[in-house]
């Protein structure tokens, strides 16, 4: 009895000591997806083959007086790794730290993506329709055949001016007759070009999905604050956010969201995560690479209101012997507002700063540093 | 000459309520200095006359008295143009 016994005590051992083995090996496989920012932000542990100390160090050049022109302005930075988060930098020097709030300016029209995903993924939008734009719907409106997808890619082939400042479409939607129902102003556009055959950056195409999403969403400013606030920024944790409205109920989501650097961090790791967050799925399956898919007619730079490939050439990032992967998508804003996504590294950089130089190539290779230093 | 009336009126409006929509997020929402805001935005604005009424959260901006931007803050809401 007594051998018998232990072997049946030896035998139940071997077969917990196994499941808990596969448990373990389970957990590790998805130990990288694990590490999510909460109320705080897990920072690097030491298991990474860098110091982080070195990374931040290497931040802070940004800040000091022999920087490039372009970062007389940077004022935060924030470097996620597999999830963690690795380095932070801020220009203390002028109040500015993690707990500041920095405007978005074009950063806003990704945030409006991630709402028009998490409409599609509720059955509320369709993405390959014809988008339901009421001023679009009369008899041989050549606009009735703009998909929602067209209008995501910049595409819908609407007449736009898109400038800085002046008279142009942007600024007289924002701030002149279009800025009470700026979705309206954007709608009541002419066709120009046959949707899809021509590529054509506009705020106001924006301001239409934003539309969209508030019909989709109950129709008034109370019910899509509360989609933006329950669907996106609580399960995300970015208590920072603040989103601004028009008039007509309709979120400013081409140019007017506010977030700390941290908390564009966390928006972008919602994406670098394939639209799922801490086991809760946000954005519809296959979400992020659809966002990085290239849209035709841009010179392979635009994607679904997400940039692709470096700001400046890739060719002169090379000639400092400087690359950055194929597979980054940005969120970006005017005066140089960043959120890269490098699924290939598991890395999201978010930057926020003010230039007023035309070119912002710098960060490229500010960018491409950051991304050589994460695998020494 | 209507055209360009209208034109002048319209870069006008878009001057004040640029400047009162913009100084007021940067004041309320960014909760930067008037100095820091104005760093950020375009020169051209420094000259048009502002209010600002920092307990009610509004900032006006206008021209000669008449043409008047206004923009008005709430918490978590961020800024409006009235």
């Amino acid at each position: 009895m007594q051998p018998a016994l232990r072997l049946s005590t030896l035998l139940v051992l071997v077969l917990v000591l196994g499941l808990a083995l596969v448990v373990v090996a389970v957990g590790s496989a998805r130990g990288e997806a694990s590490v999510w920012p909460t109320d705080s932000w897990p920072r690097a542990d030491g298991s990474e083959p860098y110091q982080p100390q070195d990374i931040e160090a290497f931040l802070k050049t940004a800040f000091e007086d022999d920087a490039a022109e372009f970062f007389r302005g940077a004022r935060g930075v924030v470097v996620v790794h597999g999830g963690k988060l690795v380095a932070e930098a801020y220009r203390e020097a002028e109040g500015y730290g993690p707990q500041s709030r920095f405007v978005s300016w074009s950063e806003a029209k990704s945030v409006t993506q991630a709402l028009t995903g998490i409409a599609v993924r509720k059955n509320l939008l369709e993405l390959h329709a014809p988008a339901p734009v009421t001023q679009w719907q009369g008899r041989d409106d050549p606009r009735a055949a703009i998909t929602l997808d067209q209008l995501l890619r910049m595409s819908s082939g609407l007449e736009w001016e898109e400038g800085a400042g002046g008279l142009d479409d942007s600024s007289v939607m924002l701030f002149g007759s279009g800025r009470r129902d700026m979705a309206a102003f954007a709608a009541d556009k002419p066709a120009s070009h046959t949707p899809g055959e021509h590529w054509a950056y506009a705020t106001g195409t924006t301001m239409i999905v934003s539309g969209l999403v508030r019909d989709a969403v109950g129709g008034s400013e109370d019910a899509y604050r509360a989609f933006i606030a329950g669907e996106l920024l609580e399960p995300l944790g970015m208590t920072s956010a603040v989103a601004e409205f028009d008039p007509a109920g309709t979120f400013i989501g081409g140019t007017s969201f506010y977030a700390s650097t941290r908390d564009y961090a966390r928006f972008g790791l919602l994406y670098l995560r394939d639209g799922v967050w801490n086991g809760k799925r946000i954005l519809p399956e296959g979400w992020s690479d659809y966002s990085r898919s290239v849209t035709p007619h841009s010179d392979g730079k635009y994607a679904v209101h997400f940039w692709l490939g470096p700001v400046g050439e890739a060719k002169a990032l090379a000639a400092q012997g400087l690359a950055l992967p194929d597979d980054m998508y940005q969120a970006r804003g005017m005066g140089g507002q960043f959120i890269a996504i490098i699924p290939s590294r598991d890395v999201v950089i978010a930057y926020n700063g003010y230039s007023e130089l035309e070119d912002y190539s710098p960060i490229d290779v500010y960018f491409a540093k950051i991304l050589a230093l994460l695998t020494e | 000459m209507l055209l360009s009336a209208c034109d002048r009126v319209e870069g006008m409006r878009i001057g004040v309520n640029y400047t009162a929509k913009n100084l007021c997020s940067c004041l309320f929402v960014m909760e930067r200095d008037r100095d820091s805001c104005y760093g950020d935005m375009i020169g051209a604005v420094e000259r048009i006359p502002v209010e600002v009424d920092t307990d009610a959260g509004t900032v006006r901006a206008s021209i000669f008295g008449v043409i008047t931007g206004e923009a008005s803050h709430e918490r978590g809401r961020g800024c409006s143009l009235r």
